[in-house]
């Protein structure tokens, strides 16, 4: 509706008004966009589950009420070699629950509460497990105290090795680190500081303030890293595969039942038996990350008070150690791929990175476009989800966000056998081509996707959209014009997240790779099991090179675009 | 031309919260009205309904003659100013208020002439090529005015936006709104909570409380006949006084004021509400043969603010706290200092008498 | 910024065609091998000469692993074919209807004992079970040299010696299934669970040090020092031994167990008549004088094995009674598993 301006324009000029046309197909947008994406993780999540409950419940997997049985169940509990999995499972995952929580807390406690030198190094340190595949730890540890490791046979001489619960608990500490550490660190920096110092005012014993202060605040930070730290280990399949010898967990005993017994309903019920305490955690976790948000308040962060000599050089000797520890295992792997022969000819060479394998470079090159192709498509469907449940708030919003977060509970392996059981039909043109291991990595982290989209997406102020509305702007161009711009940096980091997912997660893709399909991270784990252990070294290298350089591109272009990225790894839960 | 809005009969619930309590309205074009209302009264929820952004629960809201309840915000040709000013970051000056304009399809040159006529409008000429970041609030808010007024609206909406400003600059840009709606001759309903802000630029004012219209009146005539406690607390200031009627007079503690007005009221207890500008002190803003004795009432002064053009003066009355107010110039002569005696008249006129005491807020 | 994505798109789209594009000319054909990745290598790269119409796509697993993967992919086959596979395996996928009948070209030249009689099955070689020793930790450690299985159980050896999982993999079965047949008579005429061998197996776990996913990993482990004794098989001895490790072979002296690699024509096969092509030559002479590089024996008859492993004439053999393996499977690793996995 035009209006009369006596003063300024005589004559009224012609109207413009917004297409009507393009108003009226903006009604479908977001309803069509929602169903698609609850679609899409009902038919890639619910489906694929719902296969292995069938497979796990009914006889032959055929859903009637006659056929429903317990006998699998019957089966996993009395045997057993089947049943130790599961206290192997708990065992393992309980203490490296416990040392993780420990260890990473006092790490964080250095970071953020002390004025130790060095923290930007400490703090990327930490996060470069997240860079090599889950594998990579166990490789190392091998080298370094397996039967013939070089601490353990030639410089110890000693028969101790480090093949079995302690292996796996070693690697899954290391493996699980960075990931504990996001959410500690988070939680500490948040936390005033000038609680501590009200406390010490008045004059309570350094103890006293760490007990009685420091500890309860941090608590849901503590329980929340613990859970996580609980839920990863419990679902990972790399480290206790390669470094568990016979001791068998939830995961690998997965993995035997479908390939050495050929007993998929056997897989999938211990599948089901695996999801419990995974989906346990996960909800615990879920629950508390809740409450951790609402305690972090907005105040501004004083500056901490230098530390006393003493608890300052304490704190960079325990973070100094811990740094080296990780550098020491990626050294190990990293010096390992180009030596002759570990432990006895340190002669360089190159020889092991001709890949004694079908897959070798190619398989290098399939993950480094998957990779690719999940980075792009995964930060961009979540930032689409992410943009549609916390701005638009459409009908479907609760079952929507509850289908997003579900896959974080969901192991990886569990999630790659439920997609051979669901969709290795000749009518899903998919099944056997990259895309349905792209497919499989984006619903598989799409949870921490999405969560920090709607977090980056919250920091939008509402009323931009609101005034992009008034203005005459629809749900499409809203988004590409100004939602999408205003989450680049989100968007960068939700990339490099899949695609150091992509790159590095193996237990999500170990069923699906095929002949035209080879992995990077599944060749590790091919050609560590037929002891081809250099070149699997060599492998694992090519892709933490890989991870590393795409960071640097990243850095680089987030630098260019002109804001800062606080951290390249985005929050975890 | 701006056509008559109406808001008729209107109601939004927000589960068993009542936002909006079926409330009625009819604005003229070319209007300035202003809802004013504490946080929570449902102003806010009224600008979005008005702008489509929520949708009522009952009544209709009528532009022109046409209910437009279903009517989604782009067709609605509303334009709206937010209090975060809303400036899309990722766009330059000149790209935020051609915006509107591109989403019409307009053709590029007339584009760029439009915004430049708005630049020039809003006294920003030259700063088109800069980003909102390197803009300061005011400028800010100048740019979302301008990129609001761009598409030419029938109607502006302006939600409380000039509350994110520092006080000089709020001042500064009522002048520049209320000069842009004389001149454009264009509808304006704003959202404030802020009543100075209500009474220096609207030309209708209307108080909310709990979702409902408590009074609806000019400026001045709310000032001056608070229909309510309540408006005469949140507008301006008052002294109040729980009363009660004795002997045609009525009581306050010990104090027997003379009250005409609460012979109207039903009722022995009464509230009385002065405001402390429009009680006197005897022998220094009036003489003593001009007041009704029983009016009179000896006080000490407690504190003494200092406010610039006027001195709040603060004291007790049967135990409650009071102000009153003279002018900087008068105060200037009295040389009054904490705990002198103050002989006050309350003018039997100047009393509001209430049935009912509103409950504070907070 | 529409630019910017519609670019992003643009380059979603090109990798999409990347990932469909490749190797359109080609006659594809999707082959399953449980062979040696090293010997694979080496074959497709002969075998990409000799068949250039075909786009050989082949992925290789454990004998375990492939049996899940093709069972798993009963209903949508995603192989055409299968090439060096364990034939105790392959026996049991016929009944399942899972193989199609095909006798390749020159299937008349192979004996008759390394080829079903229907043709849903030819083997192309055979692989014996070895034991592979580190003569560095035998001196080191000052241990004898073990001759055969029952040498195996000196306790001086305890925690020393490594062999694979049956269950996953093919040399490890062959191992226990030799011993079964071999130390027990009778082992056809009572149940798998009461067979003698069991005896000497639990006695062998005393000084295991570990029970391995793969036939291979043995041998290597071995060469690299963690073990004195790998139980493994042959190929892979001569392999190591090119290398320079410090390895010696032993073959059991009760008679070594071995096992036929065979190739098969899947049910179902997408790419069948590229499928046929690649199976001929297979077994081809050619082919088979490839494969005789590595493996102990081949099928075809007058092809000499490699100059660094013993004659296969020389070599005493287990009696190996595949049929009975065959059925028995999931029975014999049910009972290694209650015994062995704890």
């Amino acid at each position: 509706m035009p209006m009369d301006t006596p003063t300024a324009e005589p004559d009224a000029p012609e109207t413009y008004a917004v297409p009507a046309g393009r108003l009226e197909t903006d009604r479908f947008v977001i309803p069509a966009v929602t169903i698609f994406i609850l679609l899409l993780l009902g038919f890639f999540m619910l489906f694929p589950l719902t296969s292995i409950l069938r497979l796990s419940f009914f006889k032959g997997g055929h859903f009637a009420l006659h056929n429903f049985t317990l006998i699998n169940f019957h089966k996993y509990f009395t045997t057993s070699y089947t049943l130790n999995a599961l206290w192997h499972s708990l065992y393992v995952s309980v203490a490296t629950t416990l040392i993780v929580t420990v260890v990473i807390f006092f790490f964080a406690y250095a970071l953020t509460r002390t004025t130790i030198p060095g923290k930007t190094f400490f703090r990327n340190l930490i996060m470069m497990p997240l860079v090599a595949p889950s594998i990579m730890q166990a490789l190392a540890l091998i080298y370094l105290f397996g039967r013939n490791g070089i601490v353990t046979a030639h410089l110890l001489h000693t028969n101790w090795n480090i093949y079995g619960p302690v292996g796996i608990i070693v690697s899954e500490v290391l493996y699980c680190l960075p990931h504990a550490f996001v959410i500690l660190f988070t939680t500490l920096s948040a936390v005033d500081i000038r609680l501590d110092e009200a406390a010490e005012s008045l004059g309570a014993s350094p103890f006293k303030v760490f007990t009685r202060i420091t500890l309860p605040s941090a608590k849901y930070g503590i329980f929340s890293a613990a859970a996580l730290t609980f839920n990863l280990t419990i679902t990972d399949f790399g480290n206790p595969v390669v470094i568990g010898g016979n001791y068998n967990v939830l995961a690998t005993e997965i993995y035997a039942q479908v390939t050495n017994l050929y007993r998929f309903d056997l897989g999938a019920t211990i599948s089901i038996i695996l999801l419990v305490p995974s989906l346990m955690a996960f909800m615990l976790n879920y629950y508390i990350s809740r409450k951790t948000f609402s305690m972090i308040s907005g105040a501004a962060k004083p500056v901490i008070p230098p530390s006393r000599p003493f608890k300052k050089s304490a704190f960079l000797s325990y973070c100094s150690l811990l740094s080296f520890s990780i550098i020491v295992v990626f050294a190990t792997v990293i010096i390992g791929s180009f030596v002759k022969t570990w432990p006895y000819d340190w002669t360089l060479t190159l020889a092991h990175y001709h890949f004694p394998s079908i897959g070798g470079y190619s398989a290098i090159w399939t993950s480094l476009w998957i990779a690719l192709v999940v980075g792009l498509g995964g930060a961009f469907i979540t930032l689409v989800a992410g943009y549609v449940m916390e701005t638009r708030r459409p009908f479907l919003k609760q079952p929507l966000y509850l289908l997003s977060v579900m896959p974080a509970a969901i192991p990886g392996l569990v999630m790659g056998l439920g997609y051979i059981l669901a969709f290795n039909k000749p009518y899903y043109v998919f099944y056997g081509t990259p895309w349905i291991v792209v497919i499989c990595v984006i619903i598989s982290n799409f949870t921490l996707g999405i969560l920090s989209n709607i977090s980056s997406l919250r920091n939008i102020d509402p009323s931009i959209e609101e005034a992009s509305i008034s203005l005459g702007g629809d749900s499409l161009r809203t988004f590409f014009k100004i939602i999408f711009p205003l989450s680049k940096v989100a968007f960068f980091q939700n990339f490099l997240y899949f695609f150091m997912r992509s790159m590095t997660t193996i237990s999500a893709v170990i069923f699906l790779v095929s002949a035209s399909v080879h992995l990077a991270a599944i060749e590790i784990i091919m050609l560590d099991n037929d002891g081809w252990t250099a070149s699997a070294n060599a492998m694992c290298t090519c892709i933490i090179a890989i991870v590393l350089v795409m960071l640097g591109i990243l850095h680089f272009v987030s630098k260019k675009i002109g804001r800062q990225t606080s951290s390249l790894v985005p929050v975890d839960a | 031309m701006s056509k008559e809005l109406v808001i008729d009969n209107i109601s939004k619930h927000f589960g068993s919260l009542v936002a909006l309590d079926q409330v009625n309205l009819t604005i003229e074009p070319g209007e300035f009205v202003c809802f004013l209302g504490p946080s929570g009264c449902g102003k806010t929820t009224l600008l979005r309904i008005i702008t489509g952004f929520e949708q009522l629960t009952s009544g209709n809201i009528i532009y022109n003659g046409r209910v437009i309840n279903d009517v989604i915000p782009q067709k609605r040709e509303f334009g709206i100013v937010f209090q975060s000013y809303a400036l899309f970051p990722n766009m330059t000056v000149k790209q935020n208020i051609a915006f509107g304009l591109k989403m019409r399809k307009m053709p590029k040159d007339e584009i760029d002439r439009r915004v430049e006529d708005i630049l020039k409008l809003m006294g920003l000429s030259g700063w088109h090529g800069h980003y909102p970041s390197q803009l300061s609030g005011g400028q800010q808010q100048r740019v979302a005015l301008g990129r609001a007024l761009a598409i030419k609206p029938s109607v502006l909406l302006l939600d409380e936006p000039l509350s994110a400003l520092d006080a000089k600059i709020r001042i500064r840009l009522r002048t520049v709104i209320k000069r842009l709606q004389h001149e454009l001759g264009i509808t304006m309903i704003y959202v404030t909570h802020d009543q100075e802000e209500a009474l220096a630029m609207a030309d209708r004012v209307v108080i909310m409380r709990d979702g409902q219209f408590r009074q609806v009146g000019s400026p001045w005539e709310i000032y001056k006949n608070p229909k309510s406690s309540f408006i005469a607390e949140f507008v301006g200031t008052s002294n109040f006084m729980a009363a009660r009627k004795t002997d045609g007079r009525v009581k306050f503690g010990q104090i027997a004021f003379r009250v005409p007005a609460a012979a109207e009221l039903p009722g022995d207890n009464v509230y009385l509400a002065i405001r402390p500008e429009n009680i006197e002190i005897v022998g220094v803003t009036i003489d003593a043969d001009d007041c009704e004795a029983a009016n009179i009432v000896e006080v000490s002064v407690e504190v003494v603010n200092f406010l610039g053009p006027v001195v709040r003066l603060t004291f007790f009355l049967d135990g409650e706290e009071m102000l009153v107010e003279i002018t900087e110039k008068r105060f200037e002569k009295t040389g009054i200092r904490r705990g002198d005696k103050l002989k006050l008249y309350f003018p039997p006129d100047a009393f509001h008498v209430y049935s009912e005491m509103f409950k504070k807020l907070i | 910024m529409m630019k910017k994505t519609a670019a992003l798109f643009v380059g979603i789209g090109l990798l999409a065609l990347l990932f469909a594009g490749s190797a359109m000319a080609k006659q594809k054909v999707v082959v399953y091998t449980s062979l040696e990745n090293e010997e694979i290598v080496d074959y497709l790269n002969f075998a990409k000469k000799e068949l250039p119409d075909l786009d050989i796509q082949a992925i290789r697993l454990s004998t375990g692993e492939l049996g899940a993967r093709m069972m798993a992919e009963k209903d949508n086959p995603q192989a055409d074919c299968i090439w060096g596979w364990a034939v105790t395996n392959m026996a049991g996928f016929v009944p399942k209807k899972m193989l199609k009948p095909y006798k390749p070209t020159g299937w008349d030249k192979i004996p008759a004992h390394f080829k079903d009689p229907k043709g849903y099955w030819t083997a192309m070689d055979l692989y014996a079970a070895a034991f592979v020793i580190n003569t560095k930790v035998i001196k080191a450690k000052n241990l004898p040299m073990p001759k055969g299985w029952k040498d195996l159980l000196n306790p001086a050896y305890k925690g020393l010696l490594i062999m694979p999982n049956p269950a996953s993999s093919g040399t490890g079965f062959l191992q226990v299934a030799s011993l079964l047949e071999m130390f027990d008579k009778q082992y056809k005429n009572k149940p798998v669970a009461q067979n003698k061998a069991w005896g000497f197996l639990d006695k062998l776990d005393k000084n295991m040090g570990q029970y391995i996913k793969s036939g291979s990993k043995p041998a290597k482990l071995t060469a690299a020092g963690e073990y004195a004794i790998g139980c493994s098989f042959a190929f892979v001895y001569s392999s190591l031994k090119k290398k320079g490790f410090p390895v010696v072979m032993v073959l059991p002296e009760e008679g070594a167990g071995y096992e036929l690699e065979a190739n098969a024509l899947l049910a179902g096969a997408k790419h069948e008549a590229a499928a046929k092509k690649f199976l001929n030559w297979a077994i081809s002479k050619s082919a088979m004088q490839r494969y005789a590089k590595f493996k102990l024996g081949v099928t075809y008859p007058g092809i000499p094995g490699p100059k660094d492993l013993p004659a296969l004439s020389s070599i005493k053999l287990a009696p190996m009674d595949f049929p009975w393996q065959s059925k028995n499977r999931p029975k014999i690793l049910e009972v290694w598993q209650q015994h062995f996995l704890k």
